[in-house]
């Protein structure tokens, strides 16, 4: 009896934190639910780092413009992925064996989520640092070396939390997120009253001299936030096959993953901005609170980041988990935890990702746009939403997405063309356009309208379309299998 | 013990997939197409705004 139970517990957490599809009654997450749980990930220190980067290089209305507009339109087509994991009660990182082979879809998913975990560790940091501004200002010098430790806690609670399961997770997310949102409005409200609009817009642009004219800015920028919104690549569809109807799915992440996080990369713009009234570049809230408004608002600003950041680490780490399990199905949840915190910790120690930043956005942009226009164009027009779902659980006797050794050559082809072309439109390393025709369209832009068009063309080829769906037989012959 | 808990996994997936590709199965809803004409609303005005803007700069 014991024993039985405790395996129904073990498939009860495989179905959640797992590997298991989730079938439509088992659904946990209604509209609010989605949403509030995705803000509670989209809400983060790297907000305020995106927001204070835009208005170093752009004057604040087309800051604002940019943290909204391009974002925004890239969270749109997106985002319509997420509807096939919502369909099949099974996360992206698995679906996506169709699309790229059971083995290059394991390579794609190292690479997106190795990459994306850059962006917590910026987190992480900023964390570290607001703490540690707070004490100072209040008197107490924290020494650079606890940097490390307090790291470490505030990764640990994350940990404690996320391994109690979603259903934690989600209440967790409804005490928190509305508390950040309120800390937040009120940040931004003192912080938009303390200056003019005019002062807000004439502040020197401390980052602007990098690109050649304010339009090669302008595109940059809007890069920057398109990059911004594919970098959700890695956790595609952790929520969405958790939740009751794709329309719930998909507009609750559009809120979450997109709006919510655009109203906070605002905050970190007009701060930033703020901050460089006075010649100081500053990503972080809590120096223009200490500086202007005071350590009670530095103490408030503070709560928000570590709020924001817990809860951020807490979603992020559940989506790693249930990813890491689609494809190394008997790893332990506690070790695998255990595993992407420690490579957390490590990237915000060595703080590379935070000193490259913008050198980061393009190789996740080289990478998630490519990415994201393949699956695209194989999920809707190639396959038309349609999967083998045998297939992508490697059942027996059901190969279809095997393809060339577990390599779908085609998808291999055209992603490796794509981001190539990614990086011949822009020179991430020097800010600069390598072809100011094609850079008109943004090296995302580009690069997933040609690699979308020509996956989806290509695909018409005879031999092509036959080696892509190799499925349809399958399908078709598991169904009369049923039937009979 | 863990054996048995994987191939039990194993087994509740294989009955999933079974359940789930049968043609009695009802998926959860569906985008309308409301939602559809929505999208593709806002992302035409969302990318019309970025042109109207790019060539208002010098």
């Amino acid at each position: 009896m014991g024993k039985k139970t405790a395996l129904e517990t073990e498939i009860s957490r495989e179905i959640y934190m797992g590997q298991i599809p989730v079938l439509t009654n088992e659904r946990i997450y209604d509209f609010m639910g989605v949403t509030l749980t995705s803000s509670g990930m989209g809400i983060a220190s790297w907000c305020y780092v995106q927001g204070a980067w835009l208005a170093s290089v752009l004057p604040l209305y087309l800051t604002l413009f940019v943290s909204i507009v391009p974002m925004l339109l890239m969270g749109l087509i997106l985002l319509i992925i997420t509807t096939i994991p919502t369909k099949y009660g099974v996360d992206n990182s698995l679906m996506q064996k169709a699309v790229f082979g059971t083995k290059l879809a394991k390579i794609i998913f190292l690479v997106m989520i190795l990459s994306a975990v850059g962006w917590f560790s910026i987190n992480a940091q900023i964390f570290a640092t607001s703490l540690t501004n707070i004490c100072a200002a209040l008197g107490t010098e924290v020494s650079a070396n606890l940097i490390p430790i307090i790291i470490l806690v505030y990764l640990a609670i994350a940990f404690l939390i996320t391994t109690r399961g979603p259903q934690f997770v989600k209440y967790s997310m409804y005490i928190m997120v509305p508390g950040i949102v309120f800390v937040g409005i009120a940040m931004l409200i003192k912080a938009a009253t303390s200056t003019t609009w005019e002062e807000l817009n004439s502040v020197e642009l401390l980052s602007a001299g990098f690109f050649s004219s304010q339009k090669i800015a302008f595109l940059a920028m809007c890069e920057g936030m398109f990059v911004f919104a594919t970098a959700w690549y890695a956790s595609l569809g952790q929520f969405s096959r958790l939740t009751n109807s794709r329309r719930s799915a998909y507009w609750g992440q559009i809120i979450g993953f997109i709006l919510i996080m655009e109203f906070f990369i605002i905050i970190g713009a007009i701060t930033g901005a703020l901050m460089a009234q006075m010649g100081v570049y500053s990503d972080n809230p809590t120096d223009w609170m200490i500086a202007v408004a005071g350590p009670i608002w530095g103490i408030l600003s503070l709560v928000a980041i570590a709020l924001a950041n817990v809860s951020t680490q807490i979603s992020g780490l559940y989506a790693w988990i249930i990813a890491t399990k689609s494809y190394w199905n008997k790893l332990n949840i506690t070790g695998i935890a255990v595993v992407w915190t420690l490579y957390c910790f490590l990237l915000s120690v060595w703080n590379g990702v935070w000193t490259y930043y913008s050198t980061f956005i393009a190789v996740i942009g080289a990478t998630a746009s490519v990415a994201t226009a393949i699956l695209l164009a194989d999920y809707f027009v190639v396959r038309k939403g349609k999967f083998s779902l045998g297939a992508i659980y490697e059942l027996p006797g059901r190969t279809a997405y095997k393809y060339t050794n577990g390599h779908n050559l085609f998808a291999m082809i055209i992603f490796i063309l794509g981001s190539a072309l990614y990086l011949y439109i822009y020179d991430p390393i020097n800010f600069a356009s390598r072809n100011d025709i094609l850079m008109l369209l943004t090296p995302s832009g580009v690069s997933m309208i040609v690699s979308f068009a020509a996956y989806a063309v290509l695909s018409k080829v005879p031999f092509i379309n036959k080696y892509l769906l190799a499925d349809r037989k399958e399908i078709e012959e598991y169904q009369k299998r049923i039937v009979a | 013990m863990m054996s048995s808990v994987h191939e039990e996994i194993n087994k509740e997936i294989i009955r999933r997939v079974e359940i789930i590709e049968s043609p009695d199965y009802e998926f959860v809803s569906v985008m309308t197409r409301a939602d559809k004409i929505a999208i593709t609303i806002l992302s035409v005005v969302l990318t019309v705004s970025m042109i109207i803007v790019y060539n208002t700069l010098v």
